[in-house]
Order: C-alpha cells, then sequence, then structure tokens
C-alpha cells in the first residue's frame, strides 16, 4: 500500500465526515462499510465478548454520526479519530462491568468464543498491510511489543501498564514510543 | 525533535495523555507542522495494526439498528449534483498531505509566475473573486498530474492560501463603494476535476428560514447549476469544497459563480429567485 493511496483513502473519509456532519445519511453508510469490520475486530479485541462488541460498535457509529461536524483532520486521520471513539467506548464497559483490563497477546482467534463471529475473506490488500505489520513487529523488540499491544488492545492507562508489567512508569512511556517509532520507521520503508 | 516530544507524540497518538496534556499538546501542533507530520506517521502504524488484527465482520442489521437511532436527524441523499461541505471539517489536510507528496506553494507560485507570461495556455485552474456587485475572473495555468490526489492537494492549498493570504488572490476587484457592502468572497475551481472551494467572508446574518445558496453559470453552454446551500450554520464566513459529477453540464473553463439569499431550504433549486448576494453571472 503506497502512501498516496493511505491518504486517498483518508482524505475520501475525511470528506465523509464532512458530509455526515450536514445530515448525510448515505456518506454515514459508506463510512459504516468502510469502518464496521476495522472496528468491530478491534472490539472482539478488547471486549472478547459478541453482543459487548455489537453494543460498542453500535454506540461508536451514534457518536460518529453526531460528532462528524466537530472531526478536526488537523488532530488526526478519520480513522484513527473512529478508532479512538472505538476504543473509548470499549474502556467504558470494561470498566462498567467492573472487569480488570486484560493482559493480553496476539493469539490466534481459534478456540475464542468470539471467535465464531463471522471471519472477513481477507483481500490481497489487507494480506499485504498484514505482512508488512508482521515483519515491522519482528523489528521491535518483545517488551516495547508488550507494551505497544497493552497500550492499544488491553484498555490499560500508561500508569496501569506499568503496574503490569512491574516497570517504572517512566520506563514504559519510553518503551511505548521506541516501539511505535520502530514500527514506523519499518512501515514507512516498506511502503516507500 | 527532542525525546520528550516525540514520547508525547506517541501517546496522543495511543490516546494516553491526560485531557489537560492532550489540549496542550494540540495547542503546539497548530504551529508545528513538522509535529503534525510525525503524527500521522505514527497514525498510520497504529491503524495497520488495527487492520493486521484478525478481521470479523459486523453482525447483519447492525446498521439498520444504528440507523434507527440516528434516522429522526438524517436524510437520504439520492441525487446530489455537488456536495458542500465546509472545508474547517479538515482544513490544514491539504498542506499536511502537500509536503508529504513533495507538492506545494512552490508548485502554486510557480504557476502564479506562468499566468503573467502564457495567459492561454492549458489546462487551467480558475479564480473568482466576489463581492457585493460584481465578480474578477483569472485563470491560472497548471500543471496536471496523472495523479488526481496531488492535483486536487494543489486545488486545497490554493483555496487555503488565499484564505489565509487575500492580497495574494490574483482577481482583482473593483472597489466601488458598493463593492462590499454585502460580503465578498473568492471560489477557485479546477475544471479537469470539477472540484472546487468557495470562500465568503461578512455575509449578512441569514434571516429564519433562509438560505445562501451557490450557483454555477457556464456561459458557453449557457447554463446554469445549483450547487446547494452553503452550510454557514451560525457563522457569516467561512471555506467551503464542492465537488460536481461528471456529467454536470457545467463543461467550459471559464465558469461564473454567485451566491443568493433564497426563502426556502430546499436543497436544490432549477433558477435563482432570491436576491443576488455575492458575485455576478456574467464574466
Amino acid at each position: 500500500m503506497t502512501l498516496t493511496i493511505q491518504h486517498e483513502a483518508a482524505l475520501e473519509e475525511a470528506c465523509l465526515l464532512a458530509q455526515i456532519g450536514v445530515g448525510d445519511a448515505s456518506a454515514f453508510r459508506q463510512l459504516y462499510d468502510r469502518y464496521s469490520t476495522p472496528l468491530y475486530s478491534l472490539g472482539l479485541r478488547m471486549l472478547k465478548n459478541l453482543s459487548e462488541t455489537e453494543e460498542a460498535l453500535q454506540d461508536t457509529f451514534v457518536k460518529i454520526w453526531k460528532n462528524a461536524a466537530h472531526y478536526d483532520a488537523r488532530k488526526s486521520r478519520p480513522f484513527t479519530w473512529a478508532v479512538t471513539i472505538m476504543r473509548r467506548t470499549c474502556i467504558d464497559r470494561i470498566r462498567k462491568l467492573n472487569r480488570e483490563p486484560e493482559v493480553t497477546t496476539f493469539e490466534p482467534d481459534q478456540d475464542q468464543e468470539w471467535a465464531t463471529a463471522e471471519v472477513v475473506r481477507e483481500t490481497v490488500a489487507h494480506n499485504e498491510t498484514r505482512n508488512q505489520v508482521e515483519e515491522a513487529l519482528k523489528n521491535v523488540p518483545e517488551k516495547q511489543k508488550k507494551a505497544l499491544e497493552l497500550a492499544l488492545f488491553s484498555g490499560m492507562t500508561h500508569s496501569e501498564i506499568a503496574r503490569s508489567l512491574e516497570q517504572p512508569l517512566g520506563t514504559v512511556k519510553s518503551w511505548l514510543k521506541r516501539g511505535l517509532f520502530q514500527l514506523r520507521n519499518t512501515l514507512t520503508e516498506t511502503a516507500l | 525533535m527532542n525525546e520528550k516530544t516525540q514520547e508525547l507524540a506517541s501517546l496522543y497518538v495511543l490516546d494516553k495523555l491526560s485531557p489537560d496534556e492532550r489540549c496542550s499538546f494540540e495547542k503546539r501542533m497548530e504551529t508545528d507542522t513538522e509535529l503534525v507530520l510525525l503524527l500521522r506517521e505514527l497514525e498510520s502504524a497504529v491503524e495497520d495494526q488495527i487492520r493486521d488484527l484478525p478481521q470479523h465482520k459486523a453482525p447483519a442489521g447492525l446498521f439498520s439498528s444504528i440507523q434507527s437511532q440516528v434516522h429522526p436527524h438524517s436524510q437520504e441523499v439520492t441525487s446530489k449534483p455537488f456536495i458542500t461541505i465546509s472545508w474547517a471539517s479538515f482544513a490544514g489536510w491539504g498542506m499536511a498531505a502537500a509536503l508529504l507528496l513533495g507538492v506545494g506553494l512552490t508548485l502554486l507560485v510557480t504557476n502564479r509566475d506562468e499566468s503573467m507570461t502564457s495567459p492561454n495556455s492549458q489546462p487551467v485552474l480558475l479564480v473568482v473573486g466576489m463581492n457585493s456587485d460584481s465578480s474578477a475572473f483569472k485563470t491560472i495555468p497548471t500543471v496536471i498530474s496523472e495523479d488526481e490526489f496531488e492535483n486536487f492537494v494543489q486545488l486545497t492549498q490554493m483555496a487555503e492560501n488565499f484564505w489565509d493570504h487575500p492580497e495574494q488572490l490574483p482577481a482583482t476587484m473593483n472597489d466601488s463603494p458598493l463593492a462590499n457592502t454585502r460580503g465578498s468572497g473568492y471560489a477557485v475551481y479546477d475544471p479537469q476535476s470539477k472540484h472546487g472551494f468557495i470562500a465568503i467572508q461578512n455575509l449578512p446574518k441569514q434571516e429564519q428560514g433562509k438560505n445562501y445558496f451557490l450557483w454555477l453559470k457556464d456561459p458557453k453552454a449557457n447554463v446554469l447549476e445549483c450547487a446547494g446551500i452553503i452550510p454557514l450554520l451560525e457563522k457569516n464566513e467561512g471555506l467551503y469544497f464542492f465537488e460536481l459529477e461528471e456529467n454536470s453540464p457545467i463543461s467550459s473553463a471559464r465558469v461564473a459563480f454567485f451566491v443568493t439569499e433564497e426563502n426556502t431550504s430546499e436543497p436544490k433549486l432549477s433558477h435563482p429567485q432570491g436576491e443576488l448576494v455575492l458575485g455576478s453571472d456574467r464574466i
């Protein structure tokens, strides 16, 4: 996936958000078609429960509809903005259920109850991205990878991550930074 | 960029900053382009991680359920010859993208210089200045890239640049006593892609039930098209993007732009009936 294609998609999505912001339902449908699968997959990873994830996705899209007019591209890319809404919604649900955020790892989905959700036929583009990410992750040291996984998918704050990994907060912040930069460097090189 | 800033950027992208830290960091982003570019790259890396998860399709019927919650306020737009949206939603995006792509103001400046020496060359971008009693036109020869996105970035930069530096608007307006009594504005339009921007400033506040409509007229084909309502909300200024469909009857490179105030909320009109507020239907 080239940088240009990524930017074109982001720009189209920014346009869709702007249209949604003025009440365009067809733009909302288009954005749902683009985002529902990755957001639902993210929700399943975080909540590990089909009905909770379904409700979280529903809440997320209602929030997208209500807040699209306030989307500001200077602050984030459109998909990142939507991911932030989904993650916060999932974190709220984890806390309401009084569940401790779990220390998860990137294990295969088999044997998980929520893995019965329909798996999308993976496209060539998705496989390509996936291979690139897997290759990039190989370059990230294990501790940094772990911190990054927790930051993205556990719903923990960075203080909670530090406690979970039994490391000082400063060390965890540094791991997050290094891990993310390593990932970004490798992915940028691959894209170019 | 120092380590601390890089660390803050990582935490921002991972949504791990406190609301105060986030607010302060966003203020800094407003003036630091290098930081914004770094953030876009970090966000892209995080997005790839999320798309790397095993992908599960959301249950069928979920969208209908969402739709039923938002439906009272939604409107299905089946025929939309134009879109007219507030540029504020993605302002600054053009600049960040342009820097990433290596196109930018240099190209714009080069084009403007060319316009002084080769006014009849093609293709062109059209710049239209508008005030309360007239319009002024200027075509600017441009370089069209095979990459539509680069062309779009160039257009957005031009629109944003004139917004920030109105003194650089090449379409010089008259300065009659009536000129700016009901506001002013400009349009930037790419006849090849049929994308454009309309900028307006200091329009009189809309009366209840009235709306400002953007119109385009192709004098060559003698056709008129309504671009729809300019979604001003509570403001009297703004920069708005619009896009014509490929089969739009507006086909010339030189198009007249004008704004009328209409006593309706219908999204599309066949002919202007209200009062002309900005610009002119003549070139």
